[in-house]
């Protein structure tokens, strides 16, 4: 489905990146690479260094050291060409609410450089299938949090990005939306397009994902695809869910909930 | 660079000076559809002013008029990069860092040229209707004294003026991001006050190197007349029109080229400052812990407020010193203060008798003690944002959050006045004249804070991105107006006194009327203010 790492195809390499922010480690010594068309999903506790990871492949943050190339590119020296080629959907999207939908879009639009009938086609395309066709020329500060998050979401595809950056992209959609997300994700990798998503909703990762990369505290604690984690969780039989609070020390929450309902 | 994109990014920024309010018609149209208002009220302000002016003009000494003009146009370009800053301050400031730091443009292709750009012509765009006022204003004296063709030079730089303002906020706003991800690693309330001070301090640097007193000042020390002044570059542009107005067209050429250089560095500038720290990290400060403590304790409760209402100021005073937006409320009066005791103290060499400029400076303080609580007032309602929320679900009477909200804009205001009081009095005396007066001031800021903080509560606007807002525009205009209403209206059997001498109102009947209207004032303002905290805390709209 994807293309194998060793043949220089990789969308993005991490070696050995870190980020502080003062004495808190955000990332410590990283490494990744993850191949072109794969759906890489990013997993961990909050905190984990999964946002600063994604920050750090848009160019918005440097890296205290280490290298990280994206699409053959270095997101620092290479800004404009790198946020050209994704397109990326923030965990709580700050768009400009003063704008309708459509104006918002149009301005996404116009940024990438997507020609006019291309962008009118494609704006209509996802407008209707994620049921926004009607309101598209309201305010969004009207909207909901989920209608928000479908627009972030359009915004971000509109150009037809290479690479996919979504920091938890499915919160807030309704059932319908997040199913066509799911599928939309399959069909741009089928595509060719590579993903990265940031969850917590495991069951999403183990059906979405071709790998994933456990994190917690800046470390790498896990990577491969979700069942290889299992197995070498040494739980072949059981849930993501239950391997990622091994990964991470929460392995037994029986005690907490406990001490929690008394 | 791509033009395109810099001027689309201009009106869509643009878009959200004529989009604030939320309507009950969700779908934009009329005057809210496209950014067209500003350009027609600027065109409007132009005619009228043009008119007025030349009215005025055409009834006054010709020789006078032609002074007047000749000054203005040279003061013109240090005017409007003046303007440029003041508003870019605050639009600046009223962004938290946190949505700064998330803001859509981070991601997407555009660079900081462009950026710059967009973000400076939407700026001109916002205060368009004030320089058309002024351009018009020129013109109308420009036709009346024949001088067409200096009204073109004078405005003409006055724009590039504006452009050198609007450019230099973006290395104000590179260095503040800078500063906060230096101070990331300090930990504390050292470190945030830290902020707050370097902050305002280089603002105050930043009006100073635009301060026309102090250019002209610095030039002295040189001992060269303004007229030689050329290795001032922020006086280029004023030197441009200077040279211009003696005929010198050699003179005016060097100097419009060298504008046009300066203009052009301070862009280069705003955009390498802006690539080098184009994304703030929204810093996290690590206070020391909380003392958890029971009910009622403490100053606040044995002043009387509940314990909710105690919670609420300890928190508003919190977000007063730590929210980055919230620096607004001390930066203009700090800067308008500072400005004008460094301009005229003897430091600089100002020609103010050194007695005026002490009364000069108490009336300075007075004044930013006011415009600080009409500021606190205003938008201590709109400050919650879309947590105004979470105050409504939790069991707290809407009368207890008006007097935790009163008391947060009293507080400052009142520490204020009584250091200006107490240099009043050691350096003036008459401690019952003074008391009288502390009293009196005390009062009408009373007034002030209690109908500003009923037109922030009607014209409250919770918008937070991209920026907060606190308050409609039309909210801080009314408030300006009430704030002059309420100034004459106390200070009314002082002018009656003045004006009828032979009643013998000056001072103490006068004083006392003053006191009894400026209490009347405050009562009639506090029941206002309840009942809209009451409408607002039931409105359905939210």
């Amino acid at each position: 489905m994807y293309a194998l790492t060793s043949d220089g195809s990789s969308a993005v390499i991490f070696e050995g990146v870190s980020k502080s922010f003062g004495d808190i480690h955000a990332v410590r010594s990283l490494d990744l690479e993850i191949a072109e068309g794969c759906v890489y999903g990013l997993l961990g506790p909050n905190g984990s260094g999964k946002s600063t990871a994604m920050r750090m492949i848009l160019g918005l943050l440097k890296p205290d050291a280490g290298v990280i190339n994206v699409l053959g590119l270095d997101p620092k020296k290479d800004s404009m060409e790198v946020k050209r080629l994704i397109g990326y959907v923030p965990e709580s999207p700050r768009m400009y609410e003063y704008l309708t939908a459509m104006e918002y879009l149009d301005f996404i639009g116009d940024a990438y450089g997507v020609d006019g009938e291309v962008k009118a086609e494609r704006i209509d395309e996802f407008l209707e299938a994620f049921d926004l066709e009607g309101r598209e020329n309201e305010m969004m500060n009207g909207y909901s949090h989920g209608m928000k998050q479908k627009v972030a979401i359009i915004s971000a595809i509109l150009h037809r990005p290479r690479l996919l950056i979504l920091d938890e992209p499915l919160g807030g959609l309704d059932p319908k939306s997040a199913r066509i997300m799911k599928d939309l994700i399959h069909r741009l990798g089928d595509d060719g397009v590579t993903t990265i998503f940031s969850t917590h909703v495991l069951e999403i990762a183990d059906a979405v994902c071709d790998r994933v990369c456990v994190l917690y505290r800046g470390e790498r604690v896990a990577e491969g695809p979700p069942q290889e984690i299992r197995a070498r969780a040494d739980r072949p039989g059981s849930s993501l869910e239950e391997v990622f609070l091994k990964l991470t020390e929460a392995g037994d929450v029986k005690e907490i909930v406990d001490a929690l309902s008394e | 660079m791509n033009l395109r994109i810099a001027l689309r990014l201009s009106t869509i920024l643009s878009l959200a000076s004529v989009r604030a309010k939320r309507t009950m018609d969700p779908v934009p149209t009329g005057r809210f559809k496209s950014p067209t208002t500003n350009l027609t009220a600027s065109a409007a302000a132009f005619i009228i002013s043009a008119v007025v002016v030349f009215f005025f003009a055409a009834r006054g000494s010709p020789l006078e008029v032609k002074l007047l003009f000749a000054l203005l146009m040279v003061l013109f370009p240090s005017m409007t990069a003046f303007m440029a800053m003041v508003y870019s301050v605050q639009f600046e400031f009223s962004q938290s860092v946190e949505a700064t730091s998330t803001d859509m443009i981070n991601w997407l292709p555009i660079s900081p040229e462009d950026y710059v750009i967009g973000s400076t012509l939407s700026t001109i765009y916002a205060i368009s209707p004030i320089l058309a006022l002024i351009f018009g204003g020129t013109f109308g004296a420009a036709v009346y004294t024949g001088w067409l063709d200096l009204w073109a030079v004078g405005n003409l730089m006055g724009f590039m003026g504006s452009l050198i303002g609007a450019f230099t906020l973006e290395i104000v706003r590179s260095l503040m991001n800078r500063l906060s991800q230096a101070l990331f690693k300090s930990r504390g309330q050292f470190a945030m006050i830290t902020r707050t001070i370097l902050s305002l301090m280089l603002l105050v640097l930043i009006q100073l190197l635009y301060n026309m007193t102090i250019l002209m000042k610095v030039a002295s020390w040189f001992s060269v007349s303004i007229a030689e002044a050329w290795f001032i570059p922020f006086l280029w542009p004023s030197l441009t029109v200077l040279n211009y107005m003696i005929s010198d067209g050699a003179g005016a050429l060097f100097y419009t080229g060298l504008s046009v250089v300066l203009t052009l560095i301070v862009f280069l500038a705003g955009v390498k400052a802006r690539d080098m720290n184009w994304v703030p990290v929204p810093v996290s400060y690590r206070m020391r812990p909380v003392e958890l403590r029971s009910l009622r304790r403490g100053i606040l409760g044995r002043l009387g407020f509940s314990s909710v209402e105690s919670a609420i100021i300890r928190k508003d005073f919190k977000s007063l010193l730590r929210r980055r937006e919230m620096l607004t409320q001390f930066a203009i009066p700090a800067m308008i203060t500072i400005t004008f005791l460094v301009a005229q103290s003897g430091l600089i060499g100002g020609s103010v008798p050194p007695d005026q400029v002490k009364y000069g400076f108490f009336g300075m303080m007075m004044f930013s003690a006011v415009t600080l609580s009409m500021g606190l007032s205003l938008t201590c309602m709109g400050q919650e944002g879309g947590a105004f929320s979470n105050l409504r679900k939790i069991p707290i009477e809407p009368i207890s959050i008006i007097k935790a909200k009163i008391f947060y804009a009293f507080l400052p205001t009142l520490l204020i006045v009584i250091v200006v009081f107490s240099m009043v009095l050691f350096f003036i005396g008459d401690l019952v004249t003074m008391l009288g007066v502390f009293l009196l001031g005390i009062t009408g800021i009373l007034d002030v804070i209690m109908l500003s903080t009923a037109i922030g509560v009607y014209y409250v606007d919770f918008t937070e991105v991209p920026r907060q807002r606190f308050v409609k525009w039309e909210g801080s205009f009314l408030a300006f107006i009430t704030l002059i209403a309420i100034i004459i209206a106390v200070l009314s059997p002082f002018l009656y006194g003045m004006y009828r001498p032979e009643l013998n109102l000056i001072p103490h009947t006068a004083f006392i009327l003053s006191e009894v209207i400026a209490a009347a004032i405050a009562y009639v303002g506090y029941r206002i203010v309840v009942g809209e905290m009451n409408r607002l805390y039931d409105s359905e709209d939210l």
